[in-house]
């Protein structure tokens, strides 16, 4: 590995301690949980006992970032190296200290090693994971890569490439919804992303008959909307005004599904509309983008 | 004719089993808050309260999960009904690969039982048959290739398994899943339930399915499923008011398979059909997969219960 030059590394190492003390929000290790996929095929979600990740940086050297400031730690191929992701998005690279975690489980205090950890993710507490799969409708777009190519890239992370996906857990009211998208192709100008419920027991190589559904689109005049949907009609429009979906941009988005009303926050606006009704106890989440586009979802989580 | 027909087999693969690495029943426990366990529990009878006396103890080498919705579980066997009661352990030891852990009952959601059979089949074909390779990762790819497993299965049994179709060609093609006596001598009268024209095939199939796509008509697309059975019966899942039945390419689509008693049973993306007054003649059956020489066919995560 080639050393950095000296100027790069003091740049490096501001960006990083910047980086920690923007993350250095109002969050405690409390609010947080952490979730490990193991090499396994287990997923242990728990609070970490040990105050930080201590991490080997080619810039700093040897640092401790503390567990609520990460967003996800991924390792390369050969586990040399790992990007720690923070909360803001800024990226540390550096080489993960070998040793174990303590993590405190629902079913007690267990010591993981960290050579078995896939992948490490930090979320607020109460979040349950998606587990997308794949539906087999075949995409409008005969451009759409094989499913196989780019669908399903984790157990919370999605691209929609013209295929349509469907959590494989089902759910229960209340329910909220929450993920970030980001839209990566659009060859037309009307973009579209739809989340449905669709009850337990609908097939899934069709589109459902029976779903509740939101809609956030841009229609081809320039108006972006957000509609809710009931068996394909519309229930209601909860707005409808100038501005459009933009590739590259990150939509956060929120849908709490209560009772009778929809509670949908994009971004910082927050939208409700009520007589949303459902005859179903029991539903999947479905989510799907419109003809030729691209849309990478991530982190999503389900909360009661 | 039994032993000259395996040595005339070509080994296409042995995987380890799984299982082999710990001992107890393979589960994965899946928790209320979202965290996986998988490793093996001592456990070996679930005992489940059905009313307010009686108490059924199941092999949980039998079962295939157990649900949790609100107080009561959902017992679905490998094969067979699924029974609702409430299961009476309190916790669930698990040796997994973080050491033992102790899983309170009613922290778990959902208990899957791995099938023993899981990375464990032996996979034989014809010396030098074209159209069949294994991957390194266990998937079978078949493009006209013909292969079977080296283990039978007593019945009655489910198959369970991933199946994925490169791209559908327009020629059309098929996928064959068959339980196949240990040592197959008669021809059979066999019916192709799209276009109701007999075609003969040349080797026993007890029972099976079968998915086949076609061209693209005016009346739609000619697809379909059939489940079969030893000369007589033949049923198309193709039901109306349902949509057209569409072997989609590019997408892994689960497959389950049952046959018990006197009925075969299939479940397709959500879809269950089943055909009944089956009769099987022998009491254990190998599992045999064949496909079209056009298409290329991929086979993963495949089980017997």
């Amino acid at each position: 590995m080639e050393a950095a030059p000296e100027g790069l590394m003091g740049k490096l190492t501001g960006k990083i301690i910047a980086s920690l003390l923007v993350c250095a929000l109002p969050v405690t290790a409390a609010d947080w949980q952490i979730a490990l996929s193991l090499t396994d095929g287990a997923r242990i979600i728990g609070a970490p006992a040990t105050v930080g990740l201590p991490l080997l940086t080619t810039g700093v050297g040897r640092m401790q970032i503390p567990w609520e400031r990460i967003r996800q730690i991924e390792w390369s191929a050969d586990r040399q190296m790992a990007t720690v992701t923070l909360l803001n998005r800024d990226q540390v690279r550096g080489a993960v200290e070998p040793g174990a975690w303590r993590v405190r489980t629902a079913f007690g205090t267990h010591t993981v090693p960290a050579a078995m950890v896939r992948k490490a993710q930090f979320r607020p507490a109460g979040a349950r994971d998606v587990w997308w799969a794949v539906l087999p409708i075949a995409p409008a777009d005969p451009e759409s890569k094989p499913s196989s190519a780019a669908m399903v890239v984790d157990e919370a992370d999605v691209v929609l490439d013209g295929w349509q996906v469907r959590s494989q857990r089902t759910f229960a009211r209340p329910v909220t919804f929450e993920c970030d998208a980001v839209l990566t192709r659009a060859p037309n100008k009307e973009p579209q992303l739809g989340i449905r419920f669709v009850p337990a027991d609908e097939p899934r190589d069709a589109a459902p008959s029976r779903c509740v559904a939101l809609v956030i689109g841009q229609r081809r005049d320039g108006r972006q909307y957000m509609t809710v949907f009931r068996n394909g009609v519309p229930v209601s429009t909860l707005y409808e005004e100038l501005g459009g979906l933009n590739v590259g941009e990150a939509y956060r988005l929120r849908v709490r599904w209560d009772d009778e009303s929809f509670t949908v926050t994009l971004n910082d606006r927050t939208f409700v509309t009520k007589d949303v009704t459902a005859w179903y106890d029991s539903f999947h989440i479905d989510l799907y983008g419109g003809p030729g586009e691209r849309w990478r979802v991530t982190e999503c989580a389900v909360r009661p | 004719m039994r032993g000259a027909a395996m040595m005339r087999g070509l080994v296409l693969g042995l995987f380890l089993a799984v299982a082999a690495h710990g001992t107890g029943v393979p589960v994965t426990a899946i928790l209320r808050d979202g965290s996986r366990v998988v490793g093996f529990t001592s456990v070996t009878e679930l005992p489940l309260r059905v009313g307010s006396q009686a108490v059924t103890n199941f092999a949980l080498s039998r079962v295939r999960s157990v649900q949790t919705v609100g107080a009561t579980q959902t017992v679905v066997p490998g094969y067979g009904e699924p029974m609702r009661g409430r299961v009476e352990l309190t916790s669930l030891p698990v040796e997994t690969a973080l050491g033992a852990v102790l899983l309170p009952w009613n922290l778990i959601e959902e208990l899957q039982v791995r099938s023993a059979t899981a990375g464990a089949l032996t996979w034989l074909a014809a010396p030098g048959a074209p159209g069949l390779s294994l991957t390194s990762t266990g998937e079978i790819l078949l493009q006209g290739g013909a292969t079977w497993t080296r283990q039978s299965f007593p019945l009655p049994l489910a198959v369970e398994f991933e199946m994925f179709l490169e791209s559908r060609q327009s020629a059309g093609g098929w996928l064959d899943v068959e339980l196949v006596a240990d040592a197959p001598t008669r021809n059979l009268l066999d019916l192709d339930l799209v276009s109701s024209t007999p075609t003969r095939i040349t080797t026993a199939c007890p029972s099976g399915l079968r998915f086949l796509y076609g061209q693209l008509t005016p009346k739609g697309y000619k697809d379909g499923v059939s489940l079969r059975q030893t000369h007589t019966a033949f049923h198309s899942i193709r039901q109306q008011p349902e949509a057209p039945f569409y072997v989609t390419a590019g997408v892994w689509q689960p497959v389950r398979f049952e046959v018990v008693g006197d009925w075969t049973r299939l479940e397709w993306n959500g879809r269950p059909y089943e055909l009944r007054g089956v009769q099987i003649p022998q009491k254990t059956a190998r599992l045999r997969i064949t496909a079209d020489p056009n298409s290329r066919w991929r086979i993963r995560n495949l089980v017997v219960r």
